[in-house]
């Protein structure tokens, strides 16, 4: 490199370059580009846009005749009223009533109520009263009513 | 993605040859210069060399800023009037006559010496960007070399 060369390389080129804003729009432009938002939000605008003119422009709604035919429901024909007959009431029990012996219950509460005084007297009994049984006679009585041929010891 | 700090370094190292060299073209080469680093930020992956990239990111831009510059003026004459000096101002040469010098040298002598001496890119990378033989950018920047000593009055070393 001669000396013109170095005089010439020593001169510094003027130039006016704003650093700052070159760093700035560079790393701007070094960015990824982002397209969801920007264009979603320009989508949604313009449908808010549409539909709002939609809702001004919207003719007023006409009202619809129309005949409805009601049938009136009919009044139920009068019931008619029931005639129970008469509660007949049970008779009034005595002291004095037949008697059932098979009736325990009918004891029973003849005897609470009237005290057993009033309860009939008892059945006579079938055997003859005057001779007592015996063990002999009851088995006899026993083996005659079954008419088998087994027989007690 | 281009580290901040390596951006700010390119633009320190090589912002004011870049507008030098854009200059030679348009008016506001400062324009140029500033979107060639926006879209070396872009690149991806990163050009092998960044010198020689940004050379011709702004040769191409300078040239399409100069061709949409002359459509719209009509005076050459007042543009040229209005542009400002090359270089800063320094003891050794008188900055305002090394650009009248440059300006009055051939295109292709003035690109050779402006891409060599003060972008710094070797006489290979230069005759790529000029789409030229390494020899004819050798040949035109010696030829620049002699015309701008002739015109700024500098003896030739003996």
């Amino acid at each position: 490199m001669n000396d013109l060369e170095a005089a010439l390389k020593a001169l510094r080129p003027a130039a006016e370059l704003p650093r700052d804003q070159v760093l700035f729009q560079a790393g701007r432009a070094s960015a990824p580009l982002r397209w969801f938002w920007p264009v979603s939000t320009a989508a949604m605008t313009c449908a808010a846009l549409v539909l709002g003119t939609l809702y001004l422009v919207r003719p007023e709604p006409q009202p619809v005749e129309r005949i409805v035919y009601v049938t009136q429901p009919q009044p139920p024909p009068p019931e008619e009223r029931r005639v129970e007959p008469p509660r007949e009431e049970p008779p009034r029990e005595t002291p004095t009533a037949p008697y059932q012996p098979t009736e325990y219950r009918h004891l029973r509460e003849q005897a609470l109520r009237w005290g057993v005084d009033s309860l009939p007297p008892p059945a006579p009994l079938q055997e003859s009263a005057g001779q007592p049984q015996t063990l002999g006679s009851m088995l006899d009585s026993m083996n005659k009513d079954k008419g088998s041929g087994v027989r007690l010891p | 993605m281009m580290r901040p700090e390596a951006l700010g370094w390119l633009i320190d190292r090589h912002a004011a040859a870049l507008v030098l060299y854009a200059r030679q073209w348009c008016a506001a080469p400062e324009d140029v210069v500033q979107e060639a680093f926006i879209k070396l930020c872009r690149e991806h992956p990163e050009p092998d060399n960044v010198a020689a990239w940004l050379h011709r990111v702004v040769r191409n831009g300078a040239l399409s800023a100069a061709r949409a510059a002359r459509r719209r003026l009509r005076h050459e004459a007042t543009a040229a009037a209005r542009q400002p000096a090359w270089f800063e101002p320094a003891e050794t040469l008188d900055a305002a006559t090394v650009t009248q010098a440059l300006q009055g040298l051939p295109p292709e002598q003035r690109e050779v010496i402006v891409a060599h001496l003060w972008g710094g890119l070797t006489f290979e990378q230069v005759a790529e960007l000029m789409s030229c033989s390494t020899s004819s950018a050798h040949r035109w920047y010696s030829a620049g070399l002699a015309a701008l000593r002739e015109r700024l009055n500098v003896p030739c070393p003996k």
